[in-house]
């Protein structure tokens, strides 16, 4: 059992909310990942997860019983979690076979000697590392250092494990498997995972569900889909992956279809669907976000064509390529499969596909207080 | 079981101390003096009830040892025997005074202002004993508040193989041909020097160290390092020095003499006495009584040091007393301006470096 | 694998207070010590300074700072322990390096020469660096007009140059051993990407290796810096003939007699300032970055290979101990054998007698031994324990006021032993338990005069270790004592160790407070040794200075094969 419910969650250092008001519940067995720019307070909020931290304000419940809460928190060796740092955390001092075994010799009832022997015997086959017993971890390398954190945490076989950006000083080869094989023991555990990242292509590779932070506030929690297709919020669109955000005007309102017709700053008319809880009006000032791949090129000089624009710097990224257009003075970023062959210079015709942009009230400054957040 | 009781009986006696009968204070608050065999007497039966006393003393510890070796086997009463520098043994007595956790009976340093300011203090007890007649009259307190066990001379030392033609006297002292040549000892390190720094502030003015100050003395912090310097040859010279260190140097071998000045000498009192608030005072008053028997008393002599008693003979080498100019000093004086005299000295000598 | 229903998440009942309670214990009980052994002594001096019980003045204040003496005094003890620090810093630091990265043939002599450096006390050195170099008849002096034919030596160690050389041997060894403690932690993974990136081998050290050791070079400097605030007595042999006088002897003369106990706590607070400045100065350093190293995914100690200028160094090294080590082991070693320095060198003038003294006649030798022993091994593991506590508190705990322990922890160290011990006897004589005259106040003396070098060496070795290593015990259900004794103190090991051998060397040579502190039967070997140099037996002090260095190089080198502090495979 790992159901998680986290309630208006608030954690302050100084005058700065690191965390404010967070509500989150996770399913048991789900993989969750909070992902978000750093010092969005991810990291604090998982470390509130496993009881490093004391919570300013709300609490955290686990299958019924409260952890954490401004009066008490149940130390971090009584929640039965398991944790992976970014740093693996692995004792210098001690062997794989040590590093492995402690969490089953801290047990109570005390473990047989012969039953944690073949438990983290079976634990380092699941991470394919039998045979490193008497290694100490200065002797592994990063991805066997890796899988050492992962089998202490498992071995104990927490309801939950928590993991703290565990593949991000690996590189990107081992990563990807990495990924991959954190990804089977998820399923074949059933544990709970929570997962930080900063990296949305972990996130959305790996996730049953998506929580999205920034500012210590939870900017939306759905599946990887639907938080890149349908964003809640600038914040969001832009923090998921490259995103064209463009300044428009409302000049229709289609409540019972959801839609609203905008006009861009160039000139072009879209007519876009609302996403959940945005009201726009007529004559509202509003910005579109549109992904790159969402945006056809042609080379055609055909004229009669609804929009024309110059290829100012071009991409090449194997598979893919990544073209940035001036389209009447508008920045735009395209990207298309690597046969579709331009230079810069080139002009291009360019197609919008209205069903994946979505819409926003603009906000003041959105886009630049999202780049102070990122550095 | 009884005698179970008896035994516990027995060692819960000794643990709370409890002695045959009666208590030790009354016998010892009655002597004040020793006068005769009888006050002797029951002074010894007062301090063999204590059973201890503890001696905070200057004296070198071979001595210091062996005096308490001869009172132990005198009396049959332990001496404890704290034995370190003077200059810390009177600060560590100070603190524990102050504290009001007096620790020792007696108390013997070379220090007479010293002890004219510990008597104005009311910390000493007053007491006369068996041979306070015998003692030089100038080496006590009229009222017995301390006594002089030793007297120590001071005089000029000088290396034979780094000086051949040796100073006379102080005001030879200050001759260009010695000047770099000098080692003298700190009066703000050293009571003994403080002593003879007054005197010769006295007899010969502050001038006489001006001029001290030409020849850049070296000033080194106690008797001892000033016998390593002309030892070793550093410096020829020890401008003054106890002459027991010298005695002891020569009788090692080493190539050092001593000059007695012709203006006289620096005799200075090394005083003992009884602490007023001592945890034995009877023991206390009994060794104080004893240090001035003619066995004790022989000891200094042997060590170097005049006797603090009439009629004995100089130690070995050294002028008789009587053969001697004796310079006074005016410890009543000292005792006040002390610092005056320490802050003199450093303004000079250093105003010159 | 499914999970066991027993260690599920919510499930809190199981030793609910364990855990808090015995870190509140542990570490409030650590912070009470310390606030006891500190605080205590030091509200009596500071009352002291402000003239007692009776009526608060600040007169003393206004006698000191306008005597016009104290600011000479002050500016040669500024001199003096920033000299001594740079000379520590540009020896220690390359010796470390030497010792902890690269194949320098006879790392072992390094190290024992190092502590050899530290286990001679500042007065004995300084009596035998006047034997070398006084002016007139230094050996080495003699050596030099002999050869050049020269009326007069080039060295004259009554000197301020001569006391600061002095100072700076003593207190190389701070550097060394927390250097070689810090780079024996830093892993040489990060030194080895640095140079995978195209770093040049002088670049990675620059770059990489030192900025990780910051936090070990900074408190070895603070240490070496306050501890030569305070010296007295190689300061007194080599200042005071030549009229240089420091901050401590000026403070000694205060306690003259009849003591001016006001002036003289008033002119320690000076010190006291000064301590705290340094370390104020010190934690601003440090606050600039995050300098944790051992992060748990170490990696490998590699080593540098110094090729053809494996000898030069070896020299260079040996070079620096010849005077920081050999030559006053060498005087004392010679001294020890004479009948009498007066006498010159010859056969007739050879002798064991000495050792035959002290050995079997001189009557303090065996107690003294059997004292100092218990007392410098409870002192540096009381020391060393308490200390990594308020390391810890410090850096670990975000309580209010740790940051006020950090500072009251190094203060006694600023503080001329005199001083101090004045403090203890006020402070620990009124008492009714009897502590005072017995072994007990000179534990509490040490603990207290020592403890800052525990406290700096186990924050120094504690800022090294990222916090995650311990939260990784916690959450693998590891009690708060269980991961601090299993995870975090065996990883402090190296700067632990070399806490412990600083206070354990320290407590023998300690002599300012013993000698106003130690009763009969509870004398230590530096009393022994000082009764007999104060009485004049220089020859007789050197056997037994010889036999106690031995002794201390012997304890020293049981207690790094015991910890096995030198080959921790990290």
């Amino acid at each position: 059992m790992g159901t998680i419910e986290v309630t208006k969650l608030t954690k302050r250092y100084g005058d700065h909310n690191a965390v404010d008001g967070l509500d989150l519940s996770i399913e048991d067995g789900q993989f969750i990942t909070l992902l978000g720019p750093s010092g969005c307070g991810k990291t604090t909020t998982l470390r509130m997860l496993a009881g490093f931290i004391r919570p300013d304000e709300g609490t955290i419940t686990v299958d019924g019983c409260e952890l954490s809460s401004p009066a008490r928190v149940v130390p971090p060796e009584e929640r039965g979690m398991g944790m992976v740092f970014q740093n693996y955390a692995l004792w210098p001092h001690k062997t794989v076979y040590h590093n492995v075994a402690y969490g089953l010799r801290m047990q109570r009832p005390r473990l047989a000697r012969k039953e944690i022997r073949a438990r983290v015997g079976a634990m380092l086959e699941v991470v394919s590392l039998p045979g490193f017993e008497d290694r100490f971890p200065g002797q592994l390398s990063g991805g066997q250092q890796q899988r050492v954190a992962l089998a202490r945490s498992l071995v104990t076989e927490p309801s939950i494990l928590l993991l703290d950006e565990p593949l991000s000083n690996l590189d990107a080869k081992l990563r990807d498997r990495m990924r991959e094989e954190v990804q089977e023991i998820q399923r074949r555990t059933d544990i709970t995972f929570v997962y930080v990242t900063h990296d949305q292509g972990e996130a959305m590779s790996m996730s049953d569900r998506i929580a999205v932070m920034s500012s210590g506030r939870l900017e939306q929690f759905a599946a990887p889909r639907q938080v890149y297709h349908r964003p809640a919020n600038v914040a969001v669109a832009d923090f998921m992956g490259l995103v064209n955000l463009l300044q428009g005007r409302v000049v229709s309102v289609d409540r019972p279809a959801a839609a609203v017709e905008v006009v861009l700053a160039f000139g072009t008319r879209l007519r876009l669907g609302l996403t959940d809880g945005t009201t726009v009006f007529v004559g509202d000032d509003v910005t579109v976000a549109i992904r790159p791949e969402n945006v056809t090129v042609r080379r055609s000089a055909d004229a009669g064509e609804a929009l024309v624009a110059d290829v100012t710097h071009t991409t090449m990224l194997g598979h893919l390529c990544y073209y940035v257009l001036d389209l009447a003075g508008t920045t735009l970023r395209v990207q298309t499969a690597s046969d579709v062959e331009l230079d810069r210079g080139d002009r291009v015709s360019v197609d919008i596909d209205e069903r994946h942009a979505s819409v926003f009230p603009a906000e003041v400054d959105a886009e630049s207080a999202i780049e102070e957040e990122r550095v | 079981m009884r005698q179970g009781s008896l035994v516990l009986a027995a060692a819960a006696c000794l643990i709370a101390g409890c002695g045959g009968q009666g208590s030790t204070s009354d016998s010892s608050t009655s002597i004040d003096d020793v006068t005769d065999q009888a006050s002797l007497d029951k002074l010894v039966e007062a301090a063999k009830e204590e059973g201890q006393v503890v001696w905070y003393t200057s004296v070198p510890s071979e001595r210091a040892d062996e005096i308490a070796k001869m009172f132990t086997a005198e009396y049959d009463i332990e001496v404890v025997v704290q034995r370190s520098g003077g200059e810390d043994l009177l600060q560590k007595f100070l603190l524990e005074e102050e504290a009001g956790r007096v620790q020792n009976d007696v108390l013997t340093l070379s220090d007479p202002a010293a002890f004219i300011s510990l008597k104005q203090d009311d910390v000493l007890t007053c007491f006369v004993p068996r041979n306070f007649d015998s003692v030089l009259e100038y080496a006590r307190d009229d009222d017995g508040c301390w006594i002089a066990t030793r007297m120590n001379a001071y005089v000029i030392a000088y290396n034979t193989k780094e000086v051949t033609d040796p100073p006379t006297g102080f005001d030879d002292l200050l001759d260009p041909k010695f000047a770099g040549d000098l080692a003298y000892i700190n009066p703000s390190f050293s009571s003994g020097s403080l002593i003879v720094t007054a005197g010769l502030a006295n007899d010969k003015g502050w001038e006489w160290f001006e001029q001290l100050a030409e020849s850049k003395p070296f000033v080194v912090k106690g008797n001892n390092d000033t016998m390593q310097t002309v030892v070793t040859g550093e410096r020829g010279i020890a401008t003054f020095v106890n002459s027991t260190y010298v005695s002891e140097a020569k009788a090692e071998g080493q190539p050092v003499e001593w000059v007695f000045p012709e203006d006289g000498i620096y005799l200075i009192p090394a005083p003992s006495a009884v602490i007023a608030e001592a945890p034995h005072p009877a023991a206390g008053k009994l060794l104080a009584d004893f240090l001035l028997t003619d066995e004790v008393q022989q000891v200094m002599v042997d060590d170097g040091n005049y006797a603090a008693m009439e009629d004995f003979p100089a130690p070995e080498g050294q002028p008789e007393i009587d053969e001697m100019k004796r310079l006074e000093v005016d410890y009543d004086k000292l005792a006040g301006e002390s610092k005056d005299v320490r802050d003199q000295f450093s303004s000079t000598v250093e105003s010159a470096s | 694998m499914t999970t066991l229903p027993q260690q599920a998440a919510g499930s809190p009942r199981r030793g609910r207070w364990g855990s808090a309670v015995s870190a509140r214990l542990v570490l409030g009980g650590a912070a009470l010590i310390l606030l006891v052994l500190v605080v205590y002594p030091l509200f009596w001096l500071v009352l002291g300074s402000f003239g007692g019980t009776d009526e608060l003045t600040v007169s003393n204040y206004l006698r000191v700072v306008r005597e016009p003496d104290l600011y000479r005094a002050l500016l040669n003890t500024l001199l003096i322990a920033t000299g001594a620090s740079v000379i520590s810093l540009c020896a220690g630091v390359p010796i470390a390096w030497f010792i902890s990265r690269t194949n320098i043939p006879g790392k072992e002599a390094l190290r024992t020469a190092t502590s050899v450096s530290f286990m001679i006390p500042g007065f004995l050195s300084a009596i035998a660096y006047v034997v070398l170099m006084a002016p007139n008849t230094g050996w080495l002096n003699e050596l030099v007009e002999r050869m050049f034919g020269l009326d007069q030596g080039p060295f004259n160690i009554y000197s301020l140059l001569g006391i600061t050389a002095v100072t700076s041997f003593g207190s190389v060894a701070f550097v060394v051993y927390l250097a070689t403690a810090a780079l024996d932690s830093v892993d040489s993974g990060l030194e080895q990407s640095a140079q995978i990136l195209g770093a040049s081998r002088w670049k990675v050290i620059m770059g990489i290796t030192w900025p990780l050791v910051t936090p070990a070079l900074l408190a070895s400097t603070l240490l070496v810096f306050v501890h030569s605030l305070a010296l007295f007595g190689s300061h007194a042999i080599l200042g005071l003939p030549v009229q240089i006088y420091t901050l401590p002897t000026r403070i000694y003369s205060l306690f003259a007699f009849p003591p001016d106990y006001g002036a003289a706590t008033a002119l320690s607070m000076v010190l006291v300032l000064l301590t705290i400045g340094v370390l104020y100065l010190q934690r601003r350093l440090l606050k600039r970055r995050s300098y944790v190293t051992t992060e748990g995914k170490a990696g490998f100690q590699a080593q540098v290979d110094l090729g053809r200028y494996r000898w030069p160094a070896f020299l260079a090294c040996h070079g620096f101990f010849a005077f920081a080590a050999y030559l006053p082991v060498l005087v004392l070693v010679l001294a020890s054998l004479t009948k009498s320095r007066g006498l010159g060198f010859g056969w007739d003038n050879l002798t064991w007698a000495n050792y035959r003294y002290v050995m079997f006649e001189y009557s303090l030798t065996q107690r003294a031994t059997v004292n100092t022993l218990i007392l410098a091994v409870s002192a540096a593991t009381a020391g060393i324990v308490l200390g990594a506590l308020v390391a810890y508190i410090n850096l670990r705990l975000k309580v209010r006021g740790a940051k006020v322990l950090d500072y009251l922890s190094t203060i006694p160290l600023g503080l001329p032993g005199v001083v101090l011990a004045v403090g203890l006897v006020l402070a620990w004589i009124r008492l009714p338990i009897a502590i005072y005259a017995t072994m007990w106040i000179l534990l509490i003396a040490y603990l207290t005069r020592f403890i800052p070098l525990a406290v700096r060496s186990a924050d120094s070795a504690l800022r090294q270790i990222d916090p995650s290593l311990e939260e990784a015990s916690r959450i693998s259900g590891g009690s708060w004592l269980r991961s601090i004794v299993e995870i975090t103190l065996p990883l402090m090991k190296g700067g632990m160790v070399a806490g412990w051998s600083l206070i354990f060397v320290q407590v023998i040579g300690e002599l300012a407070a013993t000698i106003l502190l130690f009763s009969v039967g509870n004398e230590t070997v530096a009393v022994a040794i000082y009764q007999r140099s104060e009485e004049g037996h220089l020859e007789e002090v050197s056997a037994l200075s010889v036999l106690v260095l031995l002794a201390t190089a012997v304890v020293l080198g049981l207690a790094r094969r015991l910890t096995g502090a030198s080959v921790t495979r990290w």
